[in-house]
Order: C-alpha cells, then structure tokens, then sequence
C-alpha cells in the first residue's frame, strides 16, 4: 500500500466507523420496526447489514471484530466483495497469517458458491434448450466444472467415489436422461460434464451405457467420453466398468481403458492436459490401503491378460505393457502395505 | 423458565435475537466460542433445555485440532461433541452458511434444526424456539 492511500485511508477510518455505528443501529430500528409492522423489512435489514460488514472488513476494531466479518463475507459476501477482500489483503502488509488465510478462504468460499450458482443455470439450460445449444451449454458446464474443482483434488479417485458437484440432487435423473439423446454429440458433451459434477448417483447409468456400447461399432468416440466419466467419477464400480471396457471393448475402446485404469492407479495426466491450475498427484508419503491394492492388482491382472493374449492387436498389447509398465514404476511408493 | 445456550462469535449482533427469546421467558446463556460454550454444556450442573448453535466461529482450544476451515465451519465440530453427551437435547443451528452440504448434514438429524440469519427476524425465531419447545405461544411476555 502506497503512503498516500495509508494517509487516505487513516483520514477516513473515523467518519467510517462512525458510519458503521450509524448502519448497525439503523439495522437494529429495522429489525425491531419488523417486529411490529412488516416482515419485509428483513430485506432491507439484510441489506443493511451487507454495507456494515464491508465496513466491518474494512474497518475492524479487533482482529476477532474482522474475524466474524470474514465469516460474514465467506457465506454471504458477493462477487464485489471479491474485490473487496483482495484490496483489504494487499493493503494490510503485517497481516497475522491466519487472517490472511481466511480471506483466502473466504475469496474461496465466494467464488464457489457464485459458481454453484452458474452451474445450477447451466444444468437448468441444459434441460430446457433446443438440441442446437444443449451441446455448448454443456461444454460449458464441463470447462466450469474443471476450472472449479476443488483445490487438491483430480478428481479420479480409485478406491473413493467423487462426492456428487450437481447443485440439486433431484435434477440428476433428467441430467443423465441427456445421455440416451438421439443426438450423440450432446450426449457425449454431457458425459463429459458428468465427469466434473457426477457422483456416486451416476454410476449405474454410466456404466450400463458403457457396458451396452463398448464393442458396438460407431460408439468408439462415446465410449471414450463414457470411461472418462467413469475415471473421474471413479471408485470400484466405475473401475470394473472400465476393466471390462478394455477385456471386452472395441479395439479404441481397449486403449482408452487402458489409459484410463493407468491413470486412475497412477493419477497421472487427467488435469494436465486439460490446463488445470492444480495438479495434485497421489501423495507418495501415504500409504495405500488393502482396497486400494485390491483394486490395483485386479487391474495389473487385466492389463497382464491384455499384454500377453495374441488375439489382441499389436497396438493394443503394446499400450497395456505401457501401462503396466508405468504402474510397475510407481509401485515402491504406491503399492508398499 | 427454561434454559437456552446460544452459541455465537458475535454478541452484540445476536442481541435482539436472544432479546426476544428472553421476552418469550427463555433463560438465555449466551457463549461467544465454541471452547468455552463446550465446557459450560458440559459442567454437571448446568442444564440446558435447547442450544442455539452459530457454524462459522473461531476454532481454539480443543477445536483447533478439527480441520475446521479455518472456523467456517466450527459448529459442524461442537455439534458433533454435543451429541456425543446427549442426543435429546434440541439443536437449533441458526448461521450465515449457505453450504447446501451444510444444511443437508443437519436435515438427517433428529432433535435439530437449521434456520439461516438472513431468512428469519428475531421474533420469528423465538417464535420458532417456542414451538420446538413445545412451548407455542410465540408471543413475548408483556
């Protein structure tokens, strides 16, 4: 913060903590006018005391005083309070680090609600728009849904399903009814979108469609948006679905698979090559569990049957020895108790 | 005249709503963090008849152990600790939070409620407080 907004700033603290008092007590007079005339005047004393608690961030008494104002913004603050936050962390240089960390926290919380908030838009589109738009809006709700995971997750967890993003669980039915569209392109949009929102709900419908299609020809490009919401989905079930993809699948179907399993051990390129700003790889120093091991050695199992069996084209077998390869590698780290 | 243990960081804005539950007959203790809240619910001699609970408060003491995020969400922790002592005791969560997950988590728990601050006025909460009381008059003491 430059010396002239300090001075600024200091020249202004009295009159605005003066309005500060003046906005509280006016919210206080609403609440209790509402208590004999209008319910109504809860809006107004909402709004009212929106203003106060950007005073309250503003200009806080206490630590604890920007504390619950903090609080205040995280579940309640809007997108210009966004901005609101970002100034008051750069303006206060010696800020105790766990203050600067709940306006980190509550930028965040903003931020994810807002996005809630345009996902459940996008989902009600997806529903109600023409099939000429049902693929962008769904393309749309796929790219949010990446920008906005959350921080620490890829979101292609082996042995845990992926907690469902969908804003309202009751609109899953008519969401996954998109996927049986006579138009495959919206279909495969929105399986690509139910990879980033889609949890355990998901899972029969997805996996029926893959088991139904997986070796029909034509369906190779469906098929694989179908195995990359069922590796970001993820868990046992969507694993079987996707060995049995690449036991019994297609010969394209067969690769994407593969590298599907491969990523699901390894947690490997998913959110690289789609630009995400945190990649989180399996953390070595944890060990993995008895069901994660379960889960790995049945897919080794596939990959080896898949490497080893004649039928299979070459190009094939080459990827599944890749694979097998690759999670080999990895194996003192991820495979150990 | 029954007791309520209102939990809340922030005192001076909760005052009309603990003003009107007073003006409905209540005995209201108000706890301004969950650390101390917690050890009053738990002196053998205190007794509470419902608790009103905030979510986001400052995590200290034995609640700085929960990953609490950063106190967004500290009442998730004390509401656990208050079930373990006592499942009958009516919980009255009344917060800012606007987390679906949030408000789902308590919709599956018996003996508890979840009212959001900015949906409800002083009176209507008391008004609230007394029928989940069974105590319905919704009408402060003149």
């Amino acid at each position: 913060m430059t010396s002239d907004a300090i001075d600024t700033a200091e020249s202004v603290l009295p009159r605005a903590m003066l309005i500060r008092d003046q906005l509280q007590r006016s919210a206080d007079e609403l609440l209790r006018a509402a208590r004999q005339h209008d319910k109504q005047l809860l809006w107004l004393f909402n709004f009212a005391e929106a203003a106060c608690r950007k005073l309250q961030v503003l200009f806080p008494t206490t630590d604890d005083d920007l504390k619950s104002g903090l609080y205040w913004m995280a579940n309640r603050g809007t997108v210009d309070d966004i901005a609101l936050l970002g100034a008051v962390k750069s303006a206060s240089g010696d800020l105790r680090s766990d203050l600067s960390s709940l306006i980190d926290a509550a930028i965040r919380e903003i931020t994810q609600r807002l996005q809630q908030d345009r996902a459940q838009q996008l989902i009600s589109a997806l529903l109600a728009s023409p099939n000429a738009d049902k693929k962008a809006i769904a393309s749309e709700l796929y790219q949010l849904g990446v920008r906005t995971r959350p921080v620490r997750s890829i979101r292609n967890p082996l042995v845990d399903v992926s907690e469902s993003r969908i804003p309202q669980g009751r609109i899953l039915s008519s969401f996954l009814g998109l996927m049986r569209d006579s138009d495959r392109d919206v279909c495969s949009q929105v399986a690509l979108a139910l990879a980033e929102w889609a949890g355990r709900d998901a899972l029969p419908e997805l996996t029926d469609l893959l088991r139904q299609d997986c070796s029909k020809e034509g369906e190779e490009a469906f098929c694989s948006y179908l195995i990359t919401a069922l590796e970001h989905v993820g868990g046992e079930d969507a694993v079987e679905a996707i060995r049995a993809a690449a036991e019994s699948g297609s010969d394209p179907v067969r690769v994407g698979a593969i590298h599907a399993l491969q990523d699901l051990v390894l947690g490997t390129p998913v959110a690289l090559h789609e630009g995400h700003p945190v990649f989180d790889p399996r953390d070595p120093a944890k060990p993995a569990s008895r069901a994660h091991n379960a889960i790995v050695d049945r897919i080794q199992a596939t990959l080896r049957r898949l490497a080893g069996d004649q039928k299979v084209p070459e190009f094939v077998r080459e990827e599944a020895k890749e694979a097998l390869a690759a999670i080999s590698e990895s194996a003192p780290a991820e495979l150990t108790t | 005249m029954k007791n309520i243990l209102f939990v809340d960081d922030e005192p001076r804005r909760m005052q009309l709503f603990v003003e009107e539950l007073e003006a409905c007959g209540f005995h209201v203790s108000f706890e301004r963090d969950a650390e101390t809240a917690l050890a009053v619910f738990r002196l053998p001699d205190r007794r509470f008849d419902l608790i009103v609970l905030d979510i986001s408060m400052p995590a200290g003491g034995e609640f700085a152990h929960e990953d609490t995020h950063q106190g967004l969400r500290t009442g998730l922790y004390l509401y656990d600790k208050i079930r373990l002592v006592t499942k009958e005791v009516p919980v009255v969560i009344l917060t800012n939070v606007a987390d679906r997950r949030v408000s789902e988590r308590f919709d599956r728990q018996m003996n508890c409620w979840f009212f959001r601050k900015s949906d409800m006025l002083p009176f209507q909460f008391a008004e609230q407080v007394s029928q989940i009381l069974g105590d319905d008059r919704g009408l402060p003491i003149q």
